[in-house]
C-alpha cells in the first residue's frame, strides 16, 4: 500500500484521504485509530467497553443518574458523570444545552423555536435534542470563541 | 427562577402593549362616547399584571408534551377571561349591554393571549436563526 502525504497551503484545511477497493475492517480500524487520536471516551454497552473517539459523540445525558453517550445510531452508558464530563470536554466543541444534556456542536444542523420558549436542535442523524433558553447566552458565547 | 421572572417579565410587557391595542379597539366599539381621566393609563398595567397570575400558577420547569402544554395554556387563557372579565364586570348589573361588553373583552382576551404568543413564537424563530448561522460559520472554522 502506497503512503503519500501530500503538503497543503496554510489557507487550506487539512484532511486525511484513503483510497481504498472496498471500506473492509482494517480501514474501519484506520479511522477509528484517526479518530481515537483527537480524543476518545470509555462507553460501556451490553456488558462490553469500547473506546468511543471524542469527534463520534453526538451528545451526552444525564438521566436519574445515570450518564450516556450517544453517537450516530448507537447508546453507550459512561460512569462519568455529566459534570466531569462538562469539563473533561471544555476544550473541545460541545456545550452545556440544558440542565441534563452537553451537545457536540459540529454535529448539529439547525436550530428553531419549540413551545413553552424553547429550542430544538436537529442534529446531523436526524434527532431532536432540547435546548433551555436559560443555555442560549453561554452557547452564543462559545460559537463566538 | 431567573429566568422564569425574565420569561414573565418579557410576555408582560408585551401583553401591556396589546391589551392598550385591545382595550383602544373595543372601547372605540362599544363606549366611543366615554371620557376618562389620567387613572386609565395605569389599566393596562392592571390588566397585565392580571394576566400574568395564571402564567406564574401554570408555569412549569418541566419538558411538558404538546398536549400537556396546549391543555396548561387553554386553562390560562380560560383563567385570564374569568380574572379579567371578574375585575371589570364584577357587581354590576348583567343586561343585553353590559353582556355585550364581556363578550366583546373576552374576544380581544383571545386575540391578545394568541397575539402575545405569536410574538413571542417571532422573537424565538429570530434567535434560532442567529444561532444557526453562528453554528455554520462555527463549523466552518472547526471543521477538520
Amino acid at each position: 500500500m502506497e503512503i503519500r502525504i501530500v503538503n497543503i497551503g496554510e489557507n487550506l484545511q487539512e484532511y486525511i484521504e484513503i483510497g481504498c477497493h472496498r471500506t473492509d475492517e482494517n480501514i474501519h480500524e484506520i479511522v477509528m485509530f484517526l479518530k481515537n487520536r483527537q480524543g476518545a471516551v470509555k462507553g460501556t454497552k451490553d456488558d462490553r467497553q469500547y473506546q468511543l473517539p471524542v469527534v463520534d459523540i453526538f451528545y451526552i445525558e444525564s438521566v436519574d443518574d445515570r450518564t450516556f453517550l450517544y453517537l450516530e445510531h448507537d447508546c453507550y452508558e459512561s460512569r462519568k458523570k455529566l459534570y466531569e464530563f462538562e469539563a473533561l470536554l471544555a476544550s473541545r466543541h460541545f456545550a452545556r444545552i440544558s440542565k441534563s444534556v452537553i451537545i457536540n456542536l459540529m454535529k448539529i444542523v439547525s436550530v428553531s423555536p419549540a413551545l413553552n420558549g424553547r429550542f430544538l436542535c436537529k442534529l446531523t442523524n436526524g434527532e431532536e435534542v432540547i435546548i433551555s433558553r436559560k443555555y442560549v447566552p453561554e452557547i452564543k458565547e462559545r460559537l463566538k470563541g | 427562577m431567573k429566568d422564569q421572572v425574565k420569561e414573565i417579565a418579557g410576555s408582560y410587557f408585551i401583553s401591556v402593549t396589546l391589551i392598550n391595542i385591545a382595550i383602544f379597539a373595543t372601547g372605540m366599539l362599544f363606549r366611543p362616547e366615554q371620557t376618562f381621566g389620567y387613572e386609565a393609563f395605569i389599566w393596562p398595567l392592571l390588566f397585565g399584571l392580571l394576566t400574568v397570575i395564571p402564567t406564574i400558577i401554570m408555569y412549569s420547569k418541566k419538558e411538558l408534551t404538546v398536549r400537556q402544554l396546549l391543555f396548561r395554556k387553554a386553562i390560562q387563557l380560560l383563567l385570564d377571561i374569568v380574572i379579567v372579565i371578574t375585575a371589570i364586570f364584577g357587581g354590576k348589573e348583567m343586561n343585553a349591554s353590559t353582556a355585550a361588553a364581556a363578550a366583546g373583552v373576552s374576544v380581544s382576551i383571545i386575540i391578545v393571549f394568541v397575539a402575545v404568543h405569536v410574538i413571542e413564537w417571532l422573537l424565538a424563530r429570530r434567535t434560532a436563526k442567529e444561532l444557526t448561522e453562528e453554528l455554520a460559520a462555527f463549523q466552518k472554522r472547526n471543521s477538520a
